[in-house]
């Protein structure tokens, strides 16, 4: 998995929504927002933060009583599927 | 649309352009019927997202039944992901011009979404880049064709403007006029003269870090009045232009801004059409009369011009029979717009003016035509609310002697 580079990116709240948005697109082809849960706005957040996987994983298993092998999982997961979308 | 429908509309918008002042509201009184209307007047009027907040999220909320909410959230949603991708237009379209040395500035659009609370929220469906040096309006379509815009139309009613499309379908208008001219001659020259010196009244702001340019507030506040006036003396224009005002004088504009904004405004002779505006916005928006420039004329006034931008929806698309508010009166009122008319469709040939009479018999066909196949109204209901309309603006002392 390549490294996500979040620099360009930010995530906007809104209409009951959390985007995920390119602001340094050129903007001659739309890169449309990418449409994320609160779990993936809270753990882009966290990463933009820099934070790693695991740190992220460690504060949202305290802050939601899980177990931390489980949310490292959907971090991660979630992760891998976020790259696949924006790189 | 009942009384209570439309402060309900005006308190859900007031909701949204002030966050600070929401304590002072109360939607206690409102019904299930009132809430239909004020959503179905938001749709007609293109402001659904500024009612967003008050129907998701204050104590409205219990009352709106599930099948407004899920359409307002589409709605919403589509408006957000619409300005996101106008946005970036602006800027790639601003950028592309730059580089060849075409500065513009943003008309409306994005500038005018920036004094919103939020910015997304703000529909619009074009983007409007004026042009600082007119002489460069041939170089700017090349740059644009060359970069992938295809070219739409350039409008006839005295060139203002240039309109290119992008790939997916979106329109970019090249402005060389900030307004399509007036019937009145004196207010045409002034406005012409605010253009020469417009690059010297340029300033930045900025989106998402994005850079953009428009004009120093006072002047910008100028141009959204005339793009009101510019509606308003057609088929009229909807509660969205009220909110830009709003937005705009809300945040605040300093005394120098508000000089500027008042020398052109009486310089062209609108401080009529301005008052009826900005008292509007006190009475029914809620926006502090204190950051009014000038003073405020009596609601009942408003009320009267209100009722007609209630009627009108966006660009007074809602009522076919709007055509024009004649500046003059009687007969000679319909021909001096009629001669108007005529000298916007065809702004070349009218200078010739032996074949004038023809013009006006093509103006008069196509007009005819229009109500028939287009407007599918007659002639005469459209002359009938020019004269009404035009009577309410004489009353309203919109426009000065």
């Amino acid at each position: 998995m390549r490294d996500l580079d979040l620099k360009k990116y930010e995530i906007h709240d809104v209409a009951g929504t959390h985007f995920l948005i390119n602001v340094s697109q050129p903007g001659d082809v739309f890169e449309k927002p990418l449409e994320i849960n609160e779990f993936g706005s809270f753990v882009l957040k966290y990463i933009k933060d820099g934070k790693s996987a695991r740190e992220t994983a460690k504060i949202l298993s305290e802050e939601y009583e899980a177990e931390y092998e489980e949310v490292l999982k959907d971090v991660n997961d979630f992760l891998n599927v976020l790259n696949e979308k924006i790189v | 649309m009942k009384r209570s429908s439309e402060e309900l509309l005006y308190n859900s918008i007031k909701w949204f352009l002030y966050p600070s002042k929401r304590d002072s509201l109360s939607f206690e009184e409102y019904s299930s019927e009132d809430i239909e209307e004020t959503f179905a007047a938001a749709k007609g009027h293109a402001v659904v997202p500024f009612i967003f907040d008050a129907f998701t999220d204050s104590p409205l909320k219990e009352k709106v039944n599930e099948d407004i909410i899920k359409e307002l959230k589409g709605i919403t949603k589509q408006t957000v992901l619409q300005s996101y991708r106008l946005i970036f237009l602006t800027k790639y379209v601003s950028n592309i011009l730059r580089e060849k040395g075409i500065e513009t500035v943003v008309l409306k659009g994005v500038a005018a979404a920036n004094e919103y609370p939020e910015l997304l929220y703000r529909k619009s469906g074009d983007v409007d880049l004026y042009i600082l040096d007119k002489s460069k309006i041939k170089e700017a379509v090349e740059t644009m064709k060359n970069a992938g815009f295809l070219f739409f139309d350039e409008d006839q009613k005295e060139n203002h403007q240039t309109v290119l499309q992008s790939r997916d379908g979106i329109k970019i208008e090249l402005h060389t006029m900030i307004t399509e001219p007036f019937s009145d001659k004196r207010a045409n020259e002034r406005i012409a003269l605010f253009e020469k010196g417009i690059k010297e009244c340029t300033e930045s702001f900025y989106v998402f870090g994005n850079e953009f340019h428009t004009l120093q507030r006072g002047a910008f506040a100028f141009t959204l009045l005339l793009h009101a006036l510019q509606h308003f003396m057609r088929a009229g224009f909807g509660i969205k232009l009220l909110c830009d005002m709003a937005a705009l004088f809300e945040n605040g504009l300093n005394d120098k801004e508000k000089e500027t904004y008042l020398y052109l405004v009486n310089d062209c002779r609108l401080s009529g059409f301005s008052k009826v505006i900005l008292s509007s916005c006190v009475y029914f928006l809620g926006l502090d009369a204190d950051k009014v420039p000038h003073e405020l004329c009596e609601i009942e006034k408003c009320e009267v011009f209100l009722e007609d931008i209630l009627k009108a929806e966006e660009f007074g698309r809602n009522d076919v029979n709007r055509m024009a508010v004649l500046s003059g009166n009687g007969l000679w009122g319909y021909f001096k717009e009629f001669h108007h008319q005529m000298k916007l469709s065809f702004p070349k040939a009218s200078k010739v003016f032996i074949i004038i009479p023809i013009l006006w018999v093509i103006t008069l066909v196509r007009f005819l035509i229009n109500n028939k196949k287009v407007r599918k109204t007659t002639a005469g209901e459209i002359f009938k609310n020019a004269g009404e309309r035009s009577r309410m603006a004489k009353d309203l002392e919109i426009f000065e002697r």
